[in-house]
């Protein structure tokens, strides 16, 4: 067994299972996509903002999978393994049993079916360094907005959904009417899920991380927990946000003034008929 | 070292940097550092000032405790590095080229206590830019970032009224005042390599100026890379790797790859 191999057992195991070890602070460690070569690849991860006055709920940084929604931590464990099983027959991971079980009632199988890409990758064409930034790319992805997309779209109550969604309905019907207007962090922190959040990839790989990107996959899964109606959800907050997007396009397109856009597809009329000089804060009420 | 851009990531941005290792010598003799922060929430000062602050951490000698095993420590703590190359693509150049000069303007003040002080080893570093945002966004550029890039990110940005969209006016005090003092600082102190940048943009690039300073070592075109591929190297584009290992962009180059992709 070589060092690297458990040094990346040991990464994942932190970043996929939870801070067990001694953390190294922000000062990132290998990402070990370098695993067979002589030199040493580093992340050093930086903000301004975690020092500054303003906390904000969601931070850059991928959220620790161990302080998550059950069912939701319960999908994203299943992954885990599913990434775990695929490294180590590729030889990136130790040849030992990870020492988290299985994920509650959930077959890590569906996670291989469900990703095409990996199936055919797994018959040998898959290398030790795509299947390392495929990896990190999957953990980047779990930022905390993107973890409450994916609970609310796949598991939350009727209720919380609803509640959630009225207020990114709340905040498009503002921008539609007053696109110049300030929004306070808060607001926009309280709507980051459906806005970065729900930003689905289209060309994302096919890997045991896919799922993310489709929203009705795990409908396919016996996975506990998981509403049925996830597509129309979807639809919903497409729907929600669809104003939110015309305003700022607006907006930006309407800074240079000089600049025609001959598209046409997004001066709506309302956004039009607001004066610049209007400056209201919506969200502090 | 790696800066990404506007809303990239470590992996969304340099993800194909590594698997130069496995092909080029150069690489397999680099440790590769890559900066994460965020685009759409912090600020251009403040991510540049952390970076001017961390990187003695690695450069010129690595602190063993980010390494592990122990024993990788003890063999890698030994050495020193022979060079430093810094490299950023789009609002990371900014990053970078504010980091190296208020790096370059502390020395200056320290200076004037103690005549004998010798510049910070992080001023020798190598500076390779991908469309830096240096000059700052043209018209129509912040639209065009609404529609290249995850377009929800852009807008949540827009919304947050973050500085990549406000300090990164053409006319803003950040972008005027970093190149004024850039250029100015190089001609009283052209030793201090960091200050001066090797840029290579993409062609076209419909979301920023491609201006130069005047004071840069060297400023070419990529031709049919957009501002997001500019950095993205792979086996028919090789024009990132070799830029950052320090050879010259020539059209040749670029003339042989591009024949070389319409035969394969």
């Amino acid at each position: 067994m070589k060092d690297w191999q458990e040094y990346s057992l040991e990464t994942f195991e932190r970043d996929w299972l939870g801070p067990r070890r001694k953390p190294s602070a922000s000062m990132g460690s290998s990402t070990s996509s370098d695993a067979n070569a002589l030199h040493l690849s580093f992340l050093l991860a930086l903000s301004s903002f975690s020092r500054g006055t303003h906390q904000s709920p969601h931070s850059f940084a991928p959220a620790p999978i161990g302080v998550i929604h059950r069912p939701l931590q319960n999908v994203l464990r299943a992954e885990g393994r599913c990434w775990y099983l695929l490294g180590r027959d590729l030889g990136y991971f130790p040849d030992r049993e990870l020492p988290e079980p299985p994920a509650d009632n959930i077959d890590a199988e569906f996670f291989f079916t469900n990703s095409e890409k990996v199936a055919g990758e797994r018959s040998g064409v898959l290398t030790l360094e795509t299947f390392a930034m495929w990896l990190a790319e999957a953990r980047e992805d779990l930022s905390v907005a993107r973890i409450a997309f994916l609970r609310l779209l796949l598991f939350a109550p009727t209720a919380e959904w609803e509640h959630e969604l009225e207020a990114v309905r709340r905040l498009a019907s503002f921008l539609s009417r007053r696109p110049w207007a300030a929004v306070s962090p808060v607001t926009v922190d309280s709507v980051s899920w459906a806005l970065s959040g729900a930003e689905l990839a289209r060309d994302a790989e096919r890997t045991p991380a896919f799922w993310r990107m489709d929203v009705r996959a795990l409908n396919e899964a016996s996975v506990p927990g998981v509403v049925s109606n996830s597509g129309e959800r979807w639809t919903a907050l497409e729907q929600a946000r669809a104003p939110i997007k015309s305003a700022m396009e607006w907006l930006v397109d309407d800074e240079h003034g000089a600049f025609a856009d001959l598209d046409g597809e997004h001066k709506s009329d309302s956004a039009a008929d607001v004066t610049s000089d209007e400056r209201l804060e919506f969200g502090d009420e | 070292v790696f800066v990404h851009g506007f809303l990239g990531g470590v992996e969304k941005s340099w993800r194909a940097f590594p698997t130069g290792t496995a092909k080029r010598r150069w690489w397999k003799e680099s440790d590769l550092l890559f900066v994460r922060y965020d685009s759409a929430r912090d600020e251009i000062a403040g991510v540049a000032f952390e970076l001017r602050d961390r990187l003695p951490d690695f450069y010129p000698t690595l602190r063993t405790e980010y390494l592990q095993p122990a024993t990788l420590g003890e063999l890698v703590s030994k050495r020193e590095y022979g060079e430093l190359v810094v490299a950023g693509h789009s609002l990371g150049g900014v990053i970078v080229r504010y980091a190296f000069l208020e790096l370059a303007a502390s020395w200056i003040r320290a200076r004037r206590n103690t005549p004998d002080l010798q510049p910070p080893r992080l001023l020798e570093a190598q500076t390779r830019l991908f469309s830096p945002a240096s000059a700052g966004f043209r018209p129509g550029g912040k639209l065009a970032m609404f529609r290249s890039s995850g377009a929800w990110s852009a807008i949540e940005m827009k919304l947050r009224k973050s500085t990549a969209f406000t300090d990164l006016d053409p006319t803003s005090r950040v972008i005027v005042n970093t190149q004024r003092r850039t250029e100015s600082l190089v001609a009283r102190e052209p030793s201090l390599t960091a200050l001066s940048a090797d840029v290579v943009w993409a062609r076209p690039d419909n979301v920023v100026l491609a201006e130069a300073y005047e004071t840069d070592n060297s400023s070419t075109a990529v031709k049919g890379k957009s501002h997001r591929e500019v950095c993205k190297p792979n086996d028919a584009y090789t024009v990132p790797w070799v830029f950052v290992e320090g050879e010259e962009v020539s059209q040749r180059r670029q003339s042989h790859e591009g024949l070389a992709r319409i035969f394969s």
